[in-house]
C-alpha cells in the first residue's frame, strides 16, 4: 500500500478530511464520541459511501468498489465474529471465500492463532471464548487475509484495563511482526499515545491536528490538542515582552515566560499557553511579588500513580499540577506561586478554549 | 425447609388447573379417539367397543390413500411456497426502520381482524370465471378468455399460501431482527459479495426461524380442509375433508377416529424426520 487519500464534502459527520496512510504504518485516529472516527474507518472500508471523495489503495481508486473487493479488513468493536462457527473456520472464512485449499486454510489458521498467542483454540466458539480471546481470533481472521491495511475500531474498548494494557502491547508487536498498516480507532489518549506512529486527533468531523506521536503531544496546535491528548493546563493572557526566543506574558495573578521558538512577536491581543501537570511547579509563598502565578490550592487527590494538586487561579480558573509520590507538604489552602520552564509551555491558537 | 415445602405446593396449586385441562381436553379426547378408532360401527350412530383393525385397513383402499397423499402434496407445496415468499419478506422486514416496520406489522395484522371464512370468499370473488383476476388478465390482453381459477388447484395453492404465509413471516422476522448485522458487515469485509453473505452467515443464523416458521406452516396446512373445499370445490379432497365427511355425513366415527389418528402419526412423522435432517446438517458446511 502506498497511500491512502481521502477527502469528503459537507457531511455533518466529517467535513473535508484528508489522510495518507504509508507502509506498514500505525496510525491512530483519536477522538471523543461522535467525532467521526468510524464513519472514517467504515468508508475506507466500504461499508459506507463517501457523499464526496475518493478512497485509493496503492494509487488505485477505489472509492466505488464495495468491501468485498478491497483488501482492506476490519477488525469490528464487537468483534463481529460468526457465532455458528469456531475459531478456526471463523478465520478461515475469508480465505475460503477466495477458494483456498483446505490443507493451506488450516495451516494459515494454526499461524495466526499462534501469532495472536491463542495455539490449541481451533474448535471453540465464540460463545466459548472470554472477551480478550475474542478480540485475538477477531484480529486472526482479519490478518490472515493479508490486507495491506487493518482497520480497528475500538479493538480493546471492552477489555478491562489491565487486559488492554497487556493487547496494547501485543497488538503494537504483531503489527511490527506483520508488516501492515494500521488504522486504530480510540478514545483513550493514553492508548494512542503508547501504540501509533502518528495521531490524527479528530474533532467534529475534521483533523484537530495530524502528527507524530511526539508532535502531537508535545507540540498541540490548539487548546483541544491540549487538553484532549495529555489533558494540559491551559493560560490565558496577554503578551508583554520577547526577549532570546522567550515571551514573557501576564497572566491573572502574575508573569510566568513561554518560549517561542516559533518566532511570534505579536505584543497585542491574547495569548495562550499550554502546560501539562507535571510541568507546573508550586511553590509555597506569601510574597506578593515575584515572578509566577499565584493561586490557592484546592484540594489534593491520588490516582493511578500520581498526586494531583487542583489550584485555583484569581480569575477562578482551576488549573490541576500532578507530582510522583503519595503527598507532598502542600495542604488545601495554601497560597502558592506557579511557575514552569519556559520550554515546557506551548503557545496555541487562541480561538476555541474551554474553560 | 419448611418454607420450601410450602412454596413447592403453592406452586402445584398454581399450575394445576393447567394440568386438569390439558388431561381433560387434550389427552382425554386423544386417548378416547385412539380406543375409538380400534372399535366396530354398530347402527346408525353407534360404536361397539369390540377391538378391530378394519378401520385401519380400510385406509389401505386406493381411494383413500390417495387422499392422503393428496393432503401431503398440497401440505409440502404450501410449505415450500411460503417459505419462498415469507422468508424474504420476514428478512427484509427487520432491515426496516423501526417505523416502516410497525407499518408492516399493523398491516400484516389487519387482515386477521375479520373471519378467515370472510377472506376466503374475497378469494372467491377474485377468482370465479369472470371475477377480478380473470378481468384484470383480459383488459390487458393477457388472456383471451376467463382462466375460470375457482374450483381448481392453483386456487386452493394461493388460498393456502395466502393463510399460512404470516406465520413465517413474523418467525423469520423474529430471527433476523436478532441478527447482527455488523456480521454481515464483517463478511463482506472479509470478501463475501451480498449472495455469499446472505448464504454463509444469515441465512444460518436465521435458520431457527425458517425452521419454525417451517412447522408453523407445514402442521397446519396437513389439517387445513376448509380453504380446499371453498376454493376447491369437491375437486381437491384433502384428509381434513374426509375425516369431517365421514364423521358429519357417513357417521362413521371409529373410520373417522382411525383416518385422524393416521394423520397425527403422519405429521409427527414428518416432523421427526425433519427435527432429523436439520440436526445433522452441518452449518459450516455451506461455506
Amino acid at each position: 500500500m502506498r497511500d491512502i487519500t481521502k477527502s469528503f464534502g459537507a457531511t455533518d459527520v466529517l467535513r473535508g478530511i484528508s489522510l495518507s496512510v504509508k507502509e506498514g504504518e500505525f496510525i491512530t485516529l483519536l477522538g471523543s464520541s461522535g467525532c467521526g472516527k468510524t464513519t472514517t474507518l467504515r468508508i475506507i472500508a466500504g461499508l459506507e459511501r463517501p457523499d464526496s471523495g475518493k478512497v485509493f489503495l496503492s494509487g488505485a481508486d477505489v472509492s466505488s468498489l464495495p468491501p468485498d473487493k478491497r483488501n482492506v479488513n476490519m477488525v469490528f468493536q464487537n468483534y463481529a465474529l460468526f457465532p455458528h462457527m469456531n475459531a478456526e473456520t471463523n478465520i478461515g472464512y475469508g480465505l475460503r471465500l477466495k477458494k483456498t485449499p483446505k490443507s493451506e486454510i488450516k495451516r494459515e489458521a494454526e499461524q495466526a492463532l499462534e501469532l495472536v498467542g491463542l495455539a490449541g483454540f481451533q474448535k471453540r466458539f465464540p460463545s466459548e471464548l472470554s472477551g480478550g480471546q475474542c478480540q485475538r481470533v477477531a484480529i486472526a481472521r482479519a490478518i490472515v487475509n493479508k490486507p495491506k491495511v487493518l482497520l480497528l475500531d475500538e479493538p480493546l474498548g471492552a477489555l478491562d484495563l489491565q487486559l488492554r494494557r497487556r493487547m496494547q502491547l501485543e497488538l503494537k508487536k504483531l503489527q511490527k511482526q506483520i508488516g501492515i498498516a494500521f488504522i486504530y480507532i480510540t478514545h483513550d489518549q493514553e492508548e494512542a499515545l503508547n501504540m501509533s506512529d502518528r495521531i490524527a486527533l479528530m474533532r467534529d468531523g475534521r483533523f484537530e491536528q495530524l502528527g507524530a506521536v511526539g508532535e502531537v503531544y508535545d507540540r498541540p496546535r490548539t487548546a483541544y490538542a491540549a487538553q484532549f491528548i495529555g489533558g494540559a493546563n491551559i493560560f490565558e493572557g496577554k503578551p508583554l515582552f520577547y526577549s532570546e526566543g522567550t515571551l514573557v506574558a501576564q497572566f491573572p495573578g502574575g508573569l510566568a515566560a513561554i518560549s517561542c521558538a516559533g518566532g511570534q512577536t505579536r505584543t497585542s491581543g491574547k495569548i495562550c499557553a499550554a502546560v501539562r501537570g507535571e510541568y507546573i511547579e508550586l511553590q509555597k509563598t506569601d510574597d506578593e511579588s515575584g515572578f509566577g502565578i499565584k493561586a490557592i490550592v484546592k484540594e489534593k487527590s491520588f490516582a493511578g500513580g500520581l498526586l494531583r494538586i487542583a489550584a485555583r487561579l484569581e480569575d477562578g480558573k482551576e488549573i490541576i499540577a500532578s507530582r510522583h509520590g503519595i503527598d507532598s507538604p502542600l495542604n488545601p489552602g495554601d497560597r502558592v506561586r506557579l511557575n514552569w520552564k519556559p520550554e515546557n509551555a506551548v503557545l496555541l491558537e487562541c480561538e476555541d478554549v474551554k474553560a | 425447609m419448611k418454607n420450601k415445602a410450602k412454596n413447592k405446593a403453592g406452586a402445584l396449586i398454581a399450575v394445576a388447573p393447567m394440568y386438569i385441562f390439558t388431561l381433560a381436553f387434550i389427552l382425554g379426547p386423544l386417548v378416547y379417539m385412539l380406543l375409538l378408532s380400534f372399535w366396530r360401527r354398530e347402527g346408525e350412530w353407534g360404536v361397539a367397543a369390540d377391538f378391530t383393525v378394519r378401520n385401519y385397513l380400510r385406509i389401505l383402499e386406493p381411494v383413500f390413500l390417495e387422499v392422503f397423499f393428496n393432503s401431503i402434496r398440497l401440505a409440502l407445496l404450501s410449505t415450500a411456497l411460503v417459505t419462498l415468499a415469507g422468508y424474504p419478506f420476514g428478512y427484509f422486514m427487520a432491515k426496516l426502520s423501526p417505523k416502516r416496520r410497525n407499518i408492516c406489522m399493523v398491516l400484516l395484522i389487519i387482515p386477521f381482524w375479520t373471519s378467515s371464512l370472510m377472506r376466503l370468499y374475497g378469494w372467491m370473488i377474485i377468482f370465479r370465471a369472470n371475477g377480478l383476476f380473470d378481468g384484470f388478465l383480459m383488459s390487458l390482453g393477457f388472456t383471451a378468455e376467463p382462466l375460470k381459477l375457482l374450483y381448481t388447484y392453483p386456487a386452493v395453492v394461493v388460498g393456502m399460501v395466502y393463510a399460512l404465509c404470516p406465520f413465517m413471516i413474523y418467525s423469520v422476522y423474529s430471527s433476523a431482527e436478532k441478527l447482527d448485522w455488523s456480521l454481515v458487515e464483517a463478511s463482506r469485509d472479509l470478501g463475501a459479495s451480498p449472495f455469499r453473505a446472505f448464504i454463509t452467515v444469515s441465512l444460518p443464523l436465521t435458520m431457527p426461524g425458517l425452521f419454525s416458521g417451517i412447522i408453523l406452516t407445514f402442521v397446519p396446512s396437513m389439517g387445513l380442509y376448509f380453504i380446499a373445499d371453498i376454493l376447491g370445490g369437491n375437486k381437491v379432497v384433502l384428509v381434513g375433508s374426509l375425516i369431517q365427511e365421514q364423521l358429519m355425513k357417513g357417521h362413521d366415527w371409529p373410520f373417522a377416529a382411525a383416518l385422524s389418528v393416521i394423520l397425527l402419526a403422519l405429521t409427527s412423522l414428518f416432523l421427526l424426520a425433519y427435527r432429523k435432517i436439520t440436526k445433522s446438517e452441518e452449518v459450516e458446511g455451506l461455506v
